[in-house]
């Protein structure tokens, strides 16, 4: 008999633990300031807490979820309710609540989380032999899809929408919904996307498409990461000598650009490492998906799996100027808490799954 | 718990691979851009980053001096205090703000929204007034302003001492104290200095990180500009000229005074004056350096170069000549002028010149020949800058001799049909008084560094020998006879002989002359046998009486003794230079 802790997702365990420090230390670079009530330590307390939910989520049966699913549901819908009714707006959108001292929850991201918890189930099916025929798993999951799709684009927030989108599409494909369907409701999307975008939506779009029209104003953003991570070349400018993070050349670079910070410090060779253990993480979600033998379990897993690999694709594609700059964090690295714990409680569903996955007998 | 599907098949399987499979490739599309950005383009990317993190402040330098002869300061530059902040050293963004607000006369809310801005560095005022520097100076010594901090800058606010003391010949200097008129702007080179540059680190807002700056080129202060001008001088000559102008009621006037052994311009008056700081505020018609950019019509006072022309070409000061009270030339008639003074028919080369006849003057400009004449008043300087190094310098205007009629070689010997600069007058009257040597005229006498030390001295250039000594004896002593029995008694000076000719002319407008605008002028030198200086007085338009003898010549006379007095030259006690029908 292994000892427990051999039986863990040692791989998924061990990138957490390297990314959650390689996200308090850029956090701590881009700020620089490490005191009570600093960013570092606000970050390093929401870590702690999302271990203790992730340890939590490892400890319960995944198979609770599934029969929760209608209460997941209805609390996912009323915290997306609650956020247009009492959050408070920021730069345009109403994306957080605020908790006092907690400080601001953005209800986004758990949303993303509960939505595959229940999408796994709807696609599953009830019965383990009579799985519904696709079109009415399709149908089900398109509605569910799209209510909190809806409020979401309300708020608005196109990173949270375009995510939820992908990991929507992919469960739906892994659940063997045809491909043709799939192809038409991206189409579809894609043909209506341009008449529900806002006018800063756009605007972003058209920058993404040329940076260099607007230099000092709109392509901004664009220009300083791109060059923040060029000048970091290979081996980087040294923890806390990115000149281009120290001068404050890159906005947001501790939250949604905090990538450019690790670029521009530690290079080819940081982003590499980053990318390596981030890319670890996704490799341990669909390890999951493959070793859980259960629809409802693979379903899940992949779809965890799909949502940090969007996060870290649409994030870092953005900061190295391959994609448009929608709001989406970097898993671990950018600072914020909704975004941390949701993150380590899906690592805990995952971990759940891999605990409960059947063996070869020993 | 039973209920639920477990249904794995490996068509699922297959599916979950091929999502992960295109995740990887995104991942791997995702590294090759970093590899691009970071490896291939890295060079490019950190150039961009360093020049976008460095800024060239330019440090202006200290301008320097515009000084007289005598070393006393007529334009000077003072190094100003400019008052800056750290907002992150601020404890209390709105007291600071009503402080300054208060000592430096500013709204504290647009202070307090300077402060705001961030960053460690913020201007509160550049070059702030002295007082307010002082007070500002005692309260960060009580430890009131915490962040607020001083910075020399070298662009100073340019002063001139002297108020308006040859101030259109200082000229003005622009925000940045550049030199934009005047000795200002052609010295500029010599005044401006060399600017320096500090290289330092900026963040994204622009605000310098004062310790890692570093200067790379260092300030060169200007160097100082003394001129040839005597502030005492150049005060009498402003000061008579001034009284002159308003007693005749007239437009304005211009009184130069040259060294007639050196050319260096002592003093360069011109009414109507202002203030030097003002020039900007001056319309242009009236600032303008009006001794060298404007040519007139010199009219009788031209006749001194029409006698040189005439004893260089072998004539006696004795010569007789034909001096008809109307002569006809070309079918044009020449007159004298209508000033009571009447010829006898023929009249010596002195007589003509003494009593300013037209009709005798024209008779011998004919009688020496177009040529004569024109190479003479070529040789005197005429149709050309005299290049004393101010900007905007007139040629005049002198047509080639070869196209002239006997019309044009009569008119232009007593000054009718060409146009001369007051400059131009003078510095041919030098050559006259310094026995027949012209030299350049000079206005800059040396370049002195900060220290002190002369860096450059500007000495006596020779541009031509337009009279022998003895034509240039002759004509002295013509002139002299001018101040002793002709036209030009008002200038003579108690102490001293002094030697010249009036003229008044006839304001040229539009290609005719204007009736009833006069310029009157006497051109002159002191003492006579002895010259020491020369000068010119031109009195624009007097509204009174507008002959040259009685408007211009009592400046001459007034400011040529004083002026004497101060070179050093004592007067003979009991001289007079008696006329001898006195």
């Amino acid at each position: 008999m292994n000892p427990w802790w051999r039986r863990l997702d040692l791989l998924s365990i061990s990138c957490t633990l390297l990314l959650a420090m390689l996200g308090l230390l850029m956090i701590f670079s881009a700020t620089g300031q490490a005191g009570p009530g600093s960013e570092v330590s606000r970050q390093a307390l929401m870590l702690t807490a999302g271990a203790g939910v992730m340890v939590l989520a490892s400890m319960i049966d995944y198979r609770a979820w599934w029969r929760a699913t209608p209460l997941l549901y209805a609390i996912l819908l009323g915290l997306l309710v609650a956020v247009l009714l009492v959050g408070t707006a920021a730069k345009g959108a109403q994306r957080w609540i605020d908790l006092g001292p907690l400080g601001a929850f953005q209800p986004s991201e758990p949303a993303k989380l509960l939505l595959i918890l229940v999408l796994a189930r709807v696609l599953a099916g009830e019965e383990e032999d009579d799985e519904e025929p696709p079109g009415a798993r399709f149908l089900k999951g398109m509605v569910l899809i799209g209510l909190p799709m809806l409020l979401i684009m309300l708020q608005p927030d196109l990173g949270t929408a375009i995510a939820t989108a992908s990991v929507g599409m992919a469960m739906m494909y892994v659940a063997g919904i045809p491909r043709a369907w799939l192809l038409g409701v991206v189409a579809l999307g894609l043909s209506v996307f341009p008449f529900v975008l806002h006018d800063y939506q756009r605007e972003r779009l058209m920058v993404f498409l040329n940076p260099e029209a607007d230099p000092t104003g709109s392509g901004w953003n664009i220009l300083q990461s791109r060059i923040a991570i060029g000048s970091g070349g290979v081996w980087g400018k040294g923890l806390f000598q990115g000149t281009q993070n120290q001068l404050d050349f890159v906005p947001e670079h501790h939250t949604d650009f905090i990538f450019t910070v690790l670029a521009e410090e530690t290079g080819l060779v940081g982003s590499v490492v980053l990318l390596m253990l981030l890319a670890g993480l996704v490799y341990s979600a669909f390890r999951t998906a493959q070793a859980t033998r259960n629809r409802y379990g693979s379903y899940l897993a992949a779809g965890i799996g799909t949502l940090f690999a969007v996060h870290i694709l649409v994030n870092l594609g953005m900061t190295v100027g391959l994609c448009p700059v929608v709001g989406i964090p970097l898993p671990f690295l950018s600072y914020g808490g909704s975004a941390a714990i949701t993150t380590l409680a899906g690592l805990g569903i995952l971990n759940s799954l891999w605990l409960r996955r059947p063996r070869a007998p020993d | 718990m039973e209920r639920m599907a477990s249904g794995w098949t490996t068509e699922l399987r297959g599916r979950v691979v091929s999502i992960f499979w295109g995740l990887v490739f995104l991942f791997l599309f995702l590294s090759g851009r970093m590899f691009y950005l970071q490896y291939l383009e890295r060079d490019w990317y950190y150039a961009k980053a360093r020049n976008q993190q460095q800024s060239n402040i330019i440090l202006h330098a200290l301008r320097g001096e515009i000084r007289d002869r005598n070393g006393l300061a007529l334009a000077t530059s003072v190094a100003r205090q400019s008052v800056a902040v750290d907002p992150t050293q601020v404890r209390d963004i709105g007291a600071t703000a009503r402080l300054l607000g208060r000592v430096l006369k500013t709204d504290p809310a647009h202070l307090s929204g300077v402060m705001r801005r961030g960053g460690t560095f913020q201007w509160i005022q550049r070059k702030a007034p002295e007082k307010a520097v002082a007070e500002i100076d005692t309260l960060l010594q009580k430890g009131r302003l915490p962040g607020v901090f001083f910075l020399m800058e070298e662009t100073g606010r340019r002063f001139y001492p002297k108020g308006r003391l040859a101030a259109h010949l200082l000229g003005a200097t622009g925000i940045d104290d550049q030199g934009l008129d005047g000795i200002e702007a052609a010295h500029e080179e010599v005044l401006g200095g060399t600017p320096g540059r500090v290289r330092a680190a900026v963040d994204s807002q622009g605000w310098r990180i004062p310790t890692e700056s570093a200067v790379v080129q260092g300030v060169k202060p200007g160097k100082h500009l003394v001129l040839t001008l005597d502030e005492t001088i150049q005060y009498i000559a402003e000061r008579e000229l001034a009284r002159q102008v308003k007693e005749f009621k007239a437009k304005g006037g211009i009184c130069l005074v040259m060294d007639a052994r050196t050319a260096e311009v002592l003093a360069l008056a011109i009414q109507p004056d202002f203030p030097a700081d003002r020039f900007a505020e001056v319309e242009p018609a009236l600032r303008r350096n009006r001794a060298i950019t404007d040519p007139y019509e010199p009219g009788s006072t031209f006749k001194v170069f029409l006698a040189g022309a005439a004893l260089q070409a072998g004539v006696q000061p004795s010569s007789m000549f034909n001096c008809p009270g109307n002569l006809l030339v070309d079918g044009w008639t020449i007159h004298n002028a209508n000033d009571g003074l009447v010829s006898g028919g023929a009249e010596s080369l002195t007589d003509i010149i003494a009593y300013s006849f037209n009709t005798g003057t024209a008779s011998v400009a004919l009688s020496i020949g177009r040529e004569n004449l024109g190479r003479s008043l070529e040789a005197f300087g005429f149709g050309h800058p005299t290049g004393i190094g101010l900007q905007g310098e007139e040629p005049g205007l002198l047509s080639d001799y070869h196209d002239w009629a006997a019309i044009n070689t009569a008119t232009i010997s007593f000054g009718q049909g060409v146009a001369v600069t007051p400059l131009q007058l003078v510095s041919g009257m030098q050559a006259v008084a310094n026995g027949g040597i012209r030299l350049r005229p000079r206005i800059v006498k040396q370049i002195m560094d900060d220290q002190g030390r002369v860096l450059q001295s500007s000495a006596p250039e020779e541009l031509g020998r337009p009279l022998t000594p003895k034509a240039a004896q002759h004509l002295r002593d013509i002139l002299e006879t001018v101040c002793t029995r002709g036209t030009g008694k008002n200038a003579r000076v108690p102490g001293y002989m002094v030697a010249g000719k009036t003229g008044t002319a006839q304001v040229v407008e539009n290609g005719v002359y204007s009736s009833g605008r006069f310029i009157a002028s006497f051109l002159g030198f002191a003492p006579a046998r002895d010259p020491r200086l020369v000068m010119l007085v031109k009195i624009e338009e007097p509204g009174t009486v507008y002959w040259g003898g009685v408007a211009a010549a009592p400046v001459f006379s007034r400011v040529a003794g004083q002026a004497l007095w101060k070179m050093g030259v004592r007067p003979t006690p009991g001289l007079r230079q008696k006329a001898e029908n006195e």
